[in-house]
Parts: C-alpha cells; structure tokens; sequence
C-alpha cells in the first residue's frame, strides 16, 4: 500500500528550472520574478503565482487553453498547498516597502500524465522554487539597481517548509487503498485522497474527492502514511539539490543533456561536429554564384524559367545545369550531383556514411533512358532543351518528387527493400560494391 | 569509434543529445538537445480530428509551441507556423485524410537556436511516431555578427553580438530549402554564404538521424534473430 514509484528530479541550466519525473509522469517547472508594485493589503510582501498548465502533449484528451476539470482541481491544490500554506518567505522579498516586490512566478507544465499529477507537480514547484535565485538587488536612497547574476551573485529564495502533495486512492468502501496511483487506477478508483503534508508532519493541505464513504480512522491512517511519505519525498528533493549544487560548484555542466540516458537503446549523443569547410573557397564559391544569378536567367519558348546555377551545393559540386523534361510544358532543373566530400563520420563496422552516391537508378545518357520512370515522358516537343540532359542521380525519387501530389508513391529514405532493389537495378559500373547497406538485408 | 576531423576554422554544430520515446501517452516523442538549448516534443496522430479542422482528402497538421514561462507569444506562434509547414510538407499527409496530426513542443532550456533545436526535435519525434514522411528535415541556425563572420549554431552568448541571424530547414533528399527565417540584415553574399554553411551542417544531423535510427534497429536485429532470414 505504501509503494510509490522511483522519483527522479532533474535540473536545467537556468536557476529554478526543473523536471520530476514520477514513474512516467513527467512535469517541468520554472521559476521566474520580476518587480511589482505590491497589493496595498499586503505592502511588504511579495506574492507568488503558481501556473499549472495541462500541456496537449501530457495526454491526446488534454486540449489547449480550455480549463478542464483536472486543471483547475490541480491548480487550486497546489495553491493551497504552496501559497496558502506560506512556505515561501513573502516579506524577504521585498524591495521597497509599498512600492517594489518581487514577484514570483511558478509555471508547471505537465509533459506526459501518467497518474498522481498532483505529487509530481508539488515536488517540481517545490525543487524549482528551492533551487531558484533572485537577483540581488541595492537600493540606494531613491534608486534601485537590479545586479545582472555575472555581477553579483543571485540570493536564493527562503522556505521554510516543503509541503508536499501524497495522494492516495481508494477502491471498494474503503477497503482497499493504494498509493501513488497511475493514471489507469486513478480513472477506475472509487475516491482519491490528497494530503499536503510537510517533514514536520503538518498537514498543509487535504482533498478528499470521488464517491466512497470512509471512516475517519481510514482517514487518520492514511496520513500518517502520507507524513512519512513526505518526509521521503523531502529528502530525495534535497539530495537532488545537493547533488546540483555540488555539480554547479564543481563547473561540471548541468543541464537537461546530462538527463538524456545515453545506455539507453533509444538515446543517442554525439559531441563537437566539425564542418570541413574551406572558406576561402566558400567566398569565391558564392561570389560566382551571386553573379551568375544576376545575369543569367534564361527563359524557353513556353516560358518555363530555367536558371542556371540556381541549386548550388557545396563548393565541391559542379552545379552544370541539366533540364529534364517530364511532361508537356514542364520541365525541372537538376544539378549534375558529384560526390560530396564533407568528413566523413564513418563507424568502422558497416559503411554507414553521409549518404553516399545515389545507387538507387542509374542513368546514364540522355532523353531515351528517362522512359524507364515511372512517370509520363511525353515527347518533348513544347520545352526547349537547352542543356542535354546527362546526370547520375535518384532520378526515381526526384520524378516523384515533382509529380505534385502523388504522393501514394512514398519516398521511405530508410527502407531496406529498397536497397535491395537499386542493387538490382542498378546500372553495373562498378560502384555497386558501394551498396549502402547501413541495414541489414532483410527479405520480408 | 568515430573517426571526427574537425580541420578547418571552428565551424561546428554544438554537440547532440537525443532520446526517443520519452513520453509513454504520445505516439512519438524526443527530448532534443544541441549544446545547452533543450526541447522535449511529442506527436498524437493520426487521431480523431475537430469538426472545424476536418480536411477531406489529407491530414490536418497542428503544431504547438510552448514556452517555459508565461503564454505564448507572437514568435511562438510564429514558430508553430514554420513548424507546423514544414512538417505538413514533410508529411504523408494524403495517406491519411480526415484525420488530425498534432506536434506539440515544449522549450526546456533557452540558449540560442530554439527553433533550430525544436524543428529536429519535431522531426525525430515524427520519426519515433512512424508516421509515413517523404523525407526528413533538419534545420541549422547561423548567425552574422558585427565583423561579418558567419557563425554556424551560435550560442546565446554569441547571439547577443549579432547583427543577423537566420535559421535554414533543409529537406533530406535534395537539400532545398524548406523553409528560411531570418532577423536582422545582411548582403546577399552573406545569405548565400550562410545557406552553404547552413547546407553543410544540415549533413550532420541528417546522419545524426540515421545513426538513431541504426542503433535501435540493430538492436532489434540482435534482440529477434528469428525475422532474420
């Protein structure tokens, strides 16, 4: 009854910025101030607003801008909590008594709902609220001057206690409860139960929602299962402040790339990714074509433009220009595509690379040879050919590129069958040793 | 492992992160970072559309950006029309009509080339999600400063001595542009100039996107030997 799942809490590189993570549920939150005038009931206290914004991507049913039920139970919970229960220190935020506090502003943003939002939320504005820092602020005689954080070192803000949100569900009168619910339990429980509880074992907060009728001692136990609960909960916040602070002393980068778990299957990382560049060259490079595009454009009899130079590549490319006719009064400009050398960032096992020559229909020659495509090569009596048409490339993929809207014939880059067909395909020149095989073959 | 020469001047792309399937509710999710700009992104689709959204004959794509703090703004709305284009153009979109593709980015750390980073994020999210694309897209940010150098992937620490910064979507296939945006000015030498930096680099993260995809399905390979034949 007592299990909740693993809480994991990471840290941005901005001061007050944070993402618990509660099992699947994932929620960020960051922390920002700015200065107000304060409320003329309270002139020496800064306030504190607390934003809990149902992301669409949290869950499909959650929609944008439209206060669900969820949002608004979820909101005024943590309000209660949080701001109710004043745990942050309102007076230390003050500037100048009746003119100028500081704000704050928590916004909690649900990323994926899987279950005990409410706990996940808590914690992240809690941990954000802890780690965040205010700008140090002087004031002399009638100004004020806010010191950019490089000056002078930010203030972290002052908390007296963390009240944290446990909540439980209940099923069947009472007779069985469960912590730390997942969405599907939370959706087929009878009545949830919610305890804002702080490490003092203060109870900050309580909800109690849904159709069960409990005795109160089921009540009693349960918070004081919820007391030890947050105490966990607290310290497992703490540790990670620690953790980050340690690490920020440290200089050792934080951040969310360090949250990215890179031993796992889905994950992937790759560090400094030079550019082999000539600049030099580059310049020259695009001098000429600046001036080639000034000058020549030329036009057919139909009127299709036909420029020259227009789809430049990189500097090692010659970008000679060939047209290649598809249908009566179209036509489409391909460039010659030569072999790119950019560095290659090859793993030695399979030849896994940038891509490499196009296998895919090699053609070789002029007009006669596009019959093999797929589309319609009527005879080209309406464009003016004004360059022969002579290109190896993925004249396959590129004629269905340019049909418009059929786009039933996908063009799948990454498809192994595909590979299989090129290789047959393919017009033997002997490159077909240079099959891109960064799959395995497979027959299906 | 990986043989990396990094020769010339500093032209580099800040290093990658990735991880796909992040987010168990979505159909597709990647939390994307390149240097210290963070996105985390999740795709719903196809699903059930609104009324007032129904295309007949292909899917309607909707793109949302969120930021971190406070609501969102004329450039996020900017942002989720690029992005929203893109991967509409992207997209199979006739294969499935009638139904709703949504993309949903959220901003997790802000430091420079935030619609670079989120338009990647969007793309290898639809990649994790399996939707049908014709091909992929990658875009690369670049930045002119008061000397007149181009700098590819500027932090924001560069950025703040710009005078121009503009951000390229290339297509995997030929390289055209797929979608521009730029801020500031600067001579059409120097956008020339930017868009075959900004072309060059787009290779990187085009075999970025292969290196994933390769690695989860050599895993996939080597976990089921009986599809193997």
């Amino acid at each position: 009854m007592d299990e909740s799942r693993v809480m994991r809490i990471y840290f941005g590189t901005d001061w007050g910025c944070c993402q618990v993570s509660l099992g699947e549920t994932k929620v960020l939150a960051q922390v920002s101030c700015e200065v107000q005038k304060p409320k003329t009931t309270r002139p020496n206290e800064g306030m504190l607003f607390l934003n809990t914004e149902l992301s669409p991507m949290g869950s499909p049913h959650f929609e944008v801008g439209l206060q669900s039920e969820l949002a608004v139970q979820l909101n005024r919970l943590l309000e209660k909590c949080i701001k109710d229960s004043r745990c942050v220190d309102l007076e230390s935020l003050c500037i100048v008594a009746e003119e100028k506090v500081w704000v704050l502003r928590v916004d909690i943003n649900v990323l994926n709902h899987e279950g005990n939002l409410v706990a996940a939320a808590s914690a992240a504005a809690l941990t954000a609220l802890s780690h965040f820092r205010c700008p140090c602020v002087t004031v002399t005689g009638q100004e004020t001057v806010i010191h950019d954080p490089s000056e002078k070192d930010a203030v972290p803000l002052n908390l007296h206690h963390y009240p944290v949100c446990v909540s439980y569900a209940i099923f069947n009168k009472g007779e069985h409860i469960i912590a730390d619910p997942t969405a599907i339990e939370e959706r087929v429980s009878e009545a949830q139960v919610v305890f804002g509880v702080n490490a003092y074992r203060e109870l900050c907060g309580l909800h109690l929602g849904g159709s069960s009728l409990t005795s109160h001692d089921l009540i009693l136990q349960c918070a004081n299962r919820a007391a030890r609960r947050a105490a966990e909960v607290v310290q497992i916040m703490k540790l990670a402040l620690k953790e980050d602070a340690d690490a920020r002393a440290a200089g050792k980068s934080v951040g969310f790339s360090e949250c990215i778990q890179e031993t796992k299957l889905l994950a992937l990382s790759q560090k400094q990714l030079g550019l082999q560049l000539d600049t030099s060259q580059l310049r020259g490079e695009t001098l000429k074509l600046v001036q080639k595009k000034n000058k020549h454009i030329m036009y057919d009899e139909k009127g299709v433009k036909v420029d020259s130079g227009q789809d430049d590549r990189d500097e090692d490319v010659e970008v000679e220009p060939s047209v290649i006719l598809l249908d009566r009064g179209s036509a489409e400009l391909l460039p010659k595509q030569k072999r790119i050398k950019t560095e290659r960032t090859v793993p030695t096992e399979a030849g896994v690379g940038e891509g490499g020559q196009n296998q895919w229909m090699k053609i070789e020659g002029d007009n006669e040879s596009l019959d093999e495509s797929d589309e319609v090569m009527s005879s080209p009596s309406d464009v003016e050919v004004i360059k022969e048409v002579s290109y190896e490339g993925n004249k396959l993929v590129d004629s269905i590129e340019l049909s418009g809207d059929s786009e039933e014939e996908e063009t799948v880059v990454l498809n192994a069958a595909d590979v299989n067909m090129s290789v047959e395909n393919t017009d033997d020149s002997g490159t077909s040793e240079n099959i891109r095989n960064w799959y395995p073959v497979k027959q299906w | 492992m990986y043989k990396m020469q990094i020769e010339s001047e500093e032209d580099c792309l800040r290093p990658m992160n990735c991880q796909l399937n992040v987010l168990s509710r979505s159909d597709g999710s990647a939390m994307f970072t390149q240097g210290d700009t963070a996105v985390v992104t999740a795709v719903f689709g196809p699903a059930e559309v609104k009324p007032q959204r129904i295309l007949i004959d292909k899917a309607s794509v909707e793109a949302l950006y969120r930021p971190k703090t406070g609501l969102p703004r004329v450039h996020d709305k900017m942002r989720e029309t690029l992005i929203r284009n893109t991967c509409s153009t992207a997209l199979l979109v006739t294969l499935h009509p009638r139904t709703s593709i949504s993309i949903i980015v959220q901003e997790m750390q802000d430091s420079g080339g935030l619609l670079a980073c989120a338009v990647n994020a969007a793309c290898l999210a639809l990649i994790n999600s399996g939707i049908a694309m014709k091909f992929l897209v990658a875009a690369v940010s670049c930045m002119i400063d008061h000397e007149d150098n181009i700098l590819i992937d500027p932090n924001s620490k560069q950025l703040k001595g710009s005078k121009a910064s503009l951000t390229f979507v290339f297509d995997s296939i030929k390289k055209n542009i797929m979608a521009c945006h730029t801020t500031g000015r600067f001579t059409q030498l120097q956008y020339e100039e930017s868009l075959l930096k900004c072309r060059n680099g787009s290779d990187k993260i085009f075999s970025f996107y292969r290196e994933i995809v390769r690695k989860v399905h050599q895993e996939h390979d080597r976990m089921s030997p009986t599809c193997r034949t």
